[in-house]
């Protein structure tokens, strides 16, 4: 078990090298002399020397890639080219606004997978498990930018107005300005895990309803709703929760075209903002912990699969 | 990412329900996500025969026209027809949705099928390469693609391609593994076959099966990563327009006019549902080990 986190732990930093030499080499790979870019077309050839020797462009790549990580791997980030200013404190307070949304995204799949795939396992086979299967399958082919566009429509002013589309600002209005801004883009990050999850809970429920333990339990005589309290869903939650734990980076990866939609002040828009204004370091530093976000969420839920599951414990051994 | 190769239902009976033991062409969920699929591709090839306006058409005496006789789809903020628009739109969607399937079977058929056959290191330098490519979102790695490349339709193909091959790699590998050391193989060397006559002609049929049903997934994953890219504005460039960057230019106005935003949803939804059942059904068939 210690062997198999050890040598876990090692390959998520070998990962995370990898990413940070592609992500560098891709701003290696841009099209464009940097230094023209910034000062455009009309700038003398001394300007652009004198730009590039401020920036270190004229030091060889390697050179500039160990300075870069070790920038990286200290919280130093650089700085941002558009804007002129240090792209770390930018960086820590968009990424606390993307996990926070992220955090509420998941209290929704935890609520609608979970619920959703218990209540149609015990009405198995009955019109509403038939309705909630055939949503699933469309839950999981919707992308994020359909499922966001369809819940403004119906709540955000289009149907009716519930809650507002767009302009998140953290919790300077009060608490319910803060949440209700929230909760459209968590519900559309959160609908295809939710679907996904509910279908696993749907199945592993009905598998556990058919045990020998629930048949005892009954023959026992106990009222079905502690049946199902203390025996069905004990056992059935760990699938489902395993592979939550294992996606919880995948949903971090969604980020980027959520945050677009409803304009909510995240690292994925500061990406795009990065990628309109070609500002690479705003990209390299957005890309690197974006990537190193779904690199460390993959290993948390590795590990809490592995202490929510024994069988996986000694398969891992 | 996980999701996608879970079965719909069925698996979890235990028994194998009745509508199951049909033929395949009688499965009316097989049959019904077909023909949606086939309207689908009707529409693109036909498209512009089928059209009745330019799909670059303005006219800003009719901007933001509601549904109706003369415009069926109504029309957006400079006038176009939408109707037009959204048919044109599939054209270019199922173009970067089978073309970037294409780049995924060109590097992950042979990746999956060598990896399989040879084992060893060659299997872990492919496989390991793939798992680098595989830790990073799919989104973040198209992204940076597109950024190199540059945004147009051959670029989105070769991003998508790229982005998904690694999950290609791996069906096929699989698929290849469970025969890889079944007699018939053993019996090809043993006659003396080269490498490249076994796997192409010993391993790659056994692994159509697998091979058709990660097609059809791939195309339905390919099509929503790529209109995610129009979307963000990283791919196709107006005035063309697939379903993504539809619904990205029906943003503005989608409160006042959302029959701009519902058409290419309406289109891109049912296309990618349609994909998913049909890969899931000839997926329970296969296990089944019937495919009717």
């Amino acid at each position: 078990m210690l062997r198999y986190l050890a040598s876990r732990i090692l390959y998520t930093f070998a990962i995370l090298a990898a990413v940070s030499f592609l992500v560098f080499a891709v701003t290696e790979l841009l099209p464009g002399n940097v230094a023209t870019m910034i000062l455009g077309t009309d700038a003398t050839p001394e300007e652009v020397a004198n730009l590039e020797r401020l920036l270190g462009l004229d030091r060889p790549s390697w050179e500039r890639y160990a300075t870069w990580v070790s920038g990286v791997a200290t919280g130093d980030f650089g700085d941002s080219l558009r804007m002129q200013r240090p792209i770390a404190p930018i960086l820590a307070s968009r990424l606390a606004n993307s996990l926070l949304l992220t955090g509420v995204a998941l209290i929704f799949v935890i609520l609608g997978g979970l619920v959703l795939g218990t209540v149609t396992a015990l009405n198995h086979g009955t019109r509403l498990d038939r309705t909630f299967s055939a949503v699933a399958v469309i839950g999981t082919s919707l992308p994020e930018f359909v499922t966001g566009t369809v819940l403004v429509l119906l709540f955000g002013g289009g149907l009716m107005r519930i809650l507002p589309p767009s302009g998140y600002e953290g919790f300077s209005h009060g608490i319910w300005d803060g949440i209700s801004h929230l909760i459209l883009p968590a519900l559309t990050l959160a609908t295809i895990m939710a679907a996904y999850v509910g279908r696993i809970m749907r199945t592993t429920v009905i598998d556990v309803l058919k045990s020998e333990y629930v048949r005892a339990a009954r023959l026992k005589g106990l009222p079905e709703w502690r049946v199902i309290l203390r025996h069905v869903l004990p056992n059935a939650l760990v699938p489902a929760v395993t592979v939550l734990c294992m996606n919880l980076g995948w949903m971090f990866g969604g980020i980027v075209v959520v945050e677009e939609i409803f304009v909510f002040p995240g690292i994925g828009r500061m990406m795009l903002f990065g990628i309109a204004e070609r500002d690479w370091p705003v990209i390299q530093a957005c890309a690197m912990v974006i990537a190193a976000a779904y690199v460390l969420g993959n290993l948390i839920g590795d590990v809490l699969a592995l202490l929510l599951d024994p069988r996986l414990r000694e398969a891992a051994t | 990412m996980t999701i996608g190769t879970v079965d719909v239902a069925g698996t979890d009976t235990g028994v194998v329900p009745v509508h199951m033991r049909r033929p395949l062409w009688r499965d009316p969920v097989f049959v019904g996500a077909g023909t949606v699929l086939l309207i689908h591709v009707f529409l693109a090839l036909l498209a512009p025969l089928i059209i009745p306006y330019p799909p670059d058409q303005m006219s800003f005496s009719a901007t933001l026209q509601p549904p109706s006789l003369e415009h069926w789809f109504g029309t957006d903020r400079y006038g176009r027809d939408l109707l037009s628009r959204v048919i044109m739109g599939g054209q270019l969607t199922l173009a970067f949705g089978f073309g970037s399937v294409a780049m995924c079977l060109l590097i992950g058929l042979p990746a999956g099928l060598i990896s399989a056959y040879y084992g060893g290191l060659v299997d872990q330098v492919i496989m390991r390469t793939m798992d680098i490519l595989m830790s990073f979102p799919t989104l973040l790695l198209g992204l940076l693609i597109l950024i190199i490349a540059g945004p147009d339709l051959g670029n989105l193909i070769i991003a998508v391609g790229i982005v998904y091959c690694p999950r290609t790699t791996r069906v096929v590998r699989a698929a290849a593994l469970t025969v890889r050391h079944s007699a018939f193989i053993e019996a090809a060397q043993a006659r003396g076959e080269s490498s490249a006559y076994i796997i192409v002609r010993e391993l790659l049929p056994c692994a159509w099966g697998a091979i058709i049903v990660e097609i059809c997934i791939r195309l339905g994953y390919a099509i929503l990563l790529g209109a995610s890219f129009n979307y963000l504005g990283l791919g196709v460039q107006p005035p063309a327009a697939d379903w993504g960057l539809l619904v990205h230019e029906a943003r503005s106005q989608m409160l006042r006019a959302p029959w701009t935003a519902i058409f290419p949803i309406l289109f891109i939804t049912t296309l990618v549902s349609s994909l998913h059942l049909l890969g899931d059904t000839i997926d329970e068939r296969l296990k089944e080990g019937d495919v009717g």
